[in-house]
């Protein structure tokens, strides 16, 4: 998959919008580069990831054509895990294969 | 006020929750979730979640087919079961779930559907014994018990993922997270259940307010007179047009009054709707107009004043947007929907705006064009009378009261809970909340039924009447605004202090609770029953109170 830095940016803010019109007040996600998402002190827990993923999954496959799998436990235990943070997943889903 | 909705499902239903709690139109809802997966404890036992739920919330309990019809897992692995079987298993659930009756205002239910992927047989699926059969024989049921119960409404899952266009279901959303309904599904049905509501809670829209040129018909009547207006006909346009008025003339035969706010002359503009052989509504289908060069908010405002309603409970519409902008602006309680520039829309836009939701239909509903239609006569007899004395005299009203029964009950439920102005305490209860109220103790409900010489407005009244330590209270008083002015309200009083001397009560107690509306409530006790101040809100009323000379009271 090849998804231009600006498209990445744009899907992954649209699936954080979609995520915080289900989330209170107080606990709508960053869309910054440095705000967190899932892991050591990210918001998400994991039905909030599964969100995400879905999301993100739904977002890149109307954008760019194609059908990509995130749900993978071995990226979710990377030590580079991309879900970290907003910036993380960005760099992540930019640099797909 | 915010209401409290109740989620009980047999999957997880949390992303609903998050769109229901943030979901700004009215009424603004907190939710409380039952765990996920857990239907039938929740409405068997003393589940620890009633302890959250106020006996006032509303309950909405979406599940999937195989999770309420052991048959129907039967079927999906190859083992039809009949009809009559797939029946009686919604009759237990339904049983189950109108067991907690007592401790809510509504049940909302959404009919069953199917995922994509539950497709075997395709046409083979309709017929006996198919999935697509089943789930037609379950949601007739549902329905058929729905319309037998108060509490019981059906929501129309099938069209709310209709309108998602084929993004209702996510596979990967099931398998990872157990969510049977993907986020665009999930959003539709937050607005057909804060419909719901405010059906449940009788705020559904009761007056539409509408334009004639390019809104009713195509082209200005004045310019090229009602025989060249675009109107049915060979002609989409004109066609579009008939369609809109039909849509409009079924909210008329459900209720909704209709009235126009139009620039142009009345005479001009009455003609067309009295002439046009393609007109589908007629002058009498129209509670009220306003046509001329004036304003059109001042119009709307009149309008509403006239038909006693409230600003917001009346829909602007008109296809120029600047009118729209001026309504808006200046009667922000009035709902004045975006309206689509081509007319093949009008009709599908009206539906759209999901504003005239209600759990069912009274006699007065059906008749309401009728009512204000005879109230419309009354005020034209009253301007050639100088003397209201000797209008009232010759209005020969007559008002029967009845002890609430069965017959009278749900008119009954729908006045206490549409009621805003003339409602001392603004009590909501549900059908069943208010059939069971008399029960306990030395409770009773009466209901008052007005008529006079132009017509027979129907169920207009209620009184509860409770006994306290040391006498008794009226603890509703609820007078549809309709028949108020003329006595009627002084005869309600007359009856509670006749039933409070039968009851061997020395003082029947008052006491208002003021909302932002029930003012003229408030009002007519300070000056029936007196007050030093303007904020008074409690009075007494010992002995009978006088009936007016010009009622004739039937008990």
């Amino acid at each position: 998959m090849s998804a231009d830095a600006g498209v990445v940016e744009q899907v992954v803010a649209a699936a954080i919008a979609e995520l915080n019109l289900q989330r209170g007040a107080d606990e709508k996600l960053g869309d910054g580069p440095s705000a967190l998402l899932f892991g050591d002190g990210g918001p998400l827990d994991s039905l909030g990831l599964v969100l995400l993923i879905a999301e993100l999954e739904n977002g890149l496959e109307q954008a760019c054509g194609v059908r990509i799998n995130l749900a993978d436990e071995a990226l979710l235990e990377a030590e580079d895990m991309p879900f970290r943070s907003v910036g993380t997943l960005q760099k992540y889903l930019i640099n797909l294969p | 006020m915010t209401q409290i909705c109740l989620l009980v499902s047999d999957f997880n239903i949390a992303p609903l929750a998050g769109y229901l709690r943030n979901d700004e139109e009215l009424p603004i809802v907190d939710v409380v979730e039952a765990p996920h997966g857990v239907v039938e404890p929740v409405f068997l036992s003393e589940h620890s979640v009633w302890q959250r739920v106020p006996v006032d919330a509303v309950a909405l309990v979406w599940t999937r087919p195989e999770a309420i019809a052991p048959s129907f897992v039967q079927l999906l692995r190859g083992v039809p079961p009949p009809a009559d079987v797939l029946e009686g298993e919604v009759d237990r659930f339904v049983d189950l779930l109108l067991g907690a009756g007592p401790r809510l205002r509504g049940l909302l239910v959404p009919l069953w559907t199917l995922p994509p992927s539950a497709r075997a047989a395709g046409i083979g699926d309709f017929k006996v014994g198919g999935c697509q059969w089943a789930v037609q024989c379950m949601n007739a049921r549902l329905v058929q018990r729905a319309s037998e119960s108060a509490l019981l409404h059906v929501l129309d899952a099938q069209t709310v993922l209709a309108a998602t266009k084929g993004r209702s279901y996510d596979a990967k959303l099931w398998h990872r997270g157990k969510i049977a309904f993907a986020n665009p599904a999930l959003r539709q049905l937050v607005g057909e259940v804060k419909a719901a509501l405010r059906a449940v809670d009788g705020r559904g829209k009761k007056l539409v307010v509408v334009d004639l040129d390019d809104t009713l018909w195509g082209g200005s009547v004045g310019e090229v007179g009602w025989q060249h207006l675009k109107l049915g006909g060979h002609d989409y346009v004109g066609e579009a047009h008939v369609e809109f008025q039909h849509a409009l003339k079924g909210l008329a035969q459900r209720g909704v009054l209709l009235a126009i706010a139009s620039r142009n002359e009345e005479d001009v503009a009455l003609q067309a709707i009295d002439s046009h052989p393609e007109m589908v509504l007629r002058r009498g289908d129209f509670a009220a107009w306003r046509i001329g060069w004036g304003d059109k908010a001042a119009s709307v405002a009149a309008l509403v004043e006239e038909l006693n309603i409230g600003l917001q409970d009346a829909v602007f519409i008109d296809d120029h947007p600047a009118e729209r902008a001026r309504v808006r602006e200046a009667l922000p309680e009035v709902l004045v929907p975006e309206w689509p520039a081509d007319p093949a829309f009008y009709a599908e836009a009206l539906a759209g705006l999901r504003a005239f939701d209600s759990v069912g239909l009274s006699r007065e509903d059906l008749e309401r064009t009728r009512l204000y239609a005879d109230e419309r006569r009354r005020r034209q007899a009253r301007h050639a009378i100088v003397s209201l004395d000797d209008w009232l005299a010759g209005l020969q009203m007559a008002v029967r009261a009845e002890a609430l029964d069965g017959a009278s009950l749900e008119r009954a439920a729908q006045l206490l809970n549409k009621t805003n102005q003339m409602n001392l305490r603004t009590r909501r209860l549900s059908a069943e909340q208010l059939a069971a109220w008399p029960q306990e103790g030395r409770r009773e409900i009466w209901t008052f039924r007005v008529a006079d010489r132009f017509g027979d407005a129907g169920l207009c009244g209620l009184v509860g009447l409770a006994a306290e330590k040391s006498g008794g209270s009226i603890c509703d008083f609820v007078l549809s605004c309709r028949v108020m002015g003329r006595g009627v309200e002084e005869t309600l009083l007359h009856f509670a202090s006749l039933r409070a001397r039968e009851m061997g009560w020395q003082e029947l107690l008052v006491e208002g609770l003021p909302t932002p509306k029930n003012k003229p409530c408030l009002d007519f006790f300070a000056r029936a029953l007196g007050s030093d101040t303007d904020a008074a809100l409690t009075w007494s009323i010992c002995g009978e109170f006088a009936l007016p000379n010009h009622v004739q009271l039937h008990a």
